[in-house]
């Protein structure tokens, strides 16, 4: 739930999505779902030459598992929110394994 | 909700994760990412050929196989010859042995 929280602070920022199959789609974020499904508006393949595939399409839908990286601009980040989410999400895993 | 809602009844490209380019009417889709594709083609782009286009009708492809599904514009698609499109065989998403 984390992340998928920490996507939606990012919709219609600009980010790279870096795929398994080694393809990079630069985009704004648009959407994403409990999955980390991504929808990008906007697109441009990052090596277009090697990758016209994709010319003719503007905006894409990526299915969560095939993503290998999201690459953010830092100034969008705030960190220190993030560290604290992540203690109380981290903290609320080991009480639930605790209580089995 | 990331859904493909927006995507239905209209030309859709998918890239599967055998790398395979595939394009057709998108009629139907799940949260599993299956897809009903109509009218379906596979675009095989390759680096020193013309692309081929295969026809294949009606296809289902299952979710876990498909990585990318991206809406065409119509004004652009139909500006671009195909035929003489070269460029790079796609990955896989699964490197063999992982």
């Amino acid at each position: 739930m984390l992340f998928f929280s920490f996507f939606k602070t990012l919709i219609d920022e600009q980010v790279i999505v870096e795929l398994k199959n080694d393809m990079s789609i630069r985009g704004t974020l648009k959407s994403v779902d409990q999955f980390l499904n991504i929808k990008l508006d906007n697109i441009s393949v990052v090596d277009e030459v090697k990758y016209p595939h994709l010319s003719a399409v503007k905006n894409v839908f990526i299915r969560g598992s095939v993503v290998r990286y999201v690459h953010l601009p830092a100034a969008v980040v705030d960190t220190t929110l993030l560290e604290d989410a992540t203690r109380k999400e981290a903290a609320s895993q080991a009480s639930k394994i605790g209580g089995r | 909700m990331s859904a493909l809602a927006p995507y239905v009844g209209k030309v859709v490209v998918v890239i599967t994760s055998d790398g395979r380019l595939f394009t057709g009417t998108l009629q139907g889709y799940d949260q599993t990412t299956n897809l009903i594709l109509e009218s379906a083609k596979e675009r095989v782009i390759t680096p020193d050929a013309p692309t081929e286009v295969l026809d294949l009708g009606l296809y289902l492809l299952r979710g876990e196989s498909v990585a990318l599904c991206g809406l065409v514009d119509d004004e652009i698609d139909s500006q671009i010859d195909w035929y003489k499109v070269r460029g790079l065989r796609l990955g896989e998403t699964k490197k063999l042995g992982r």
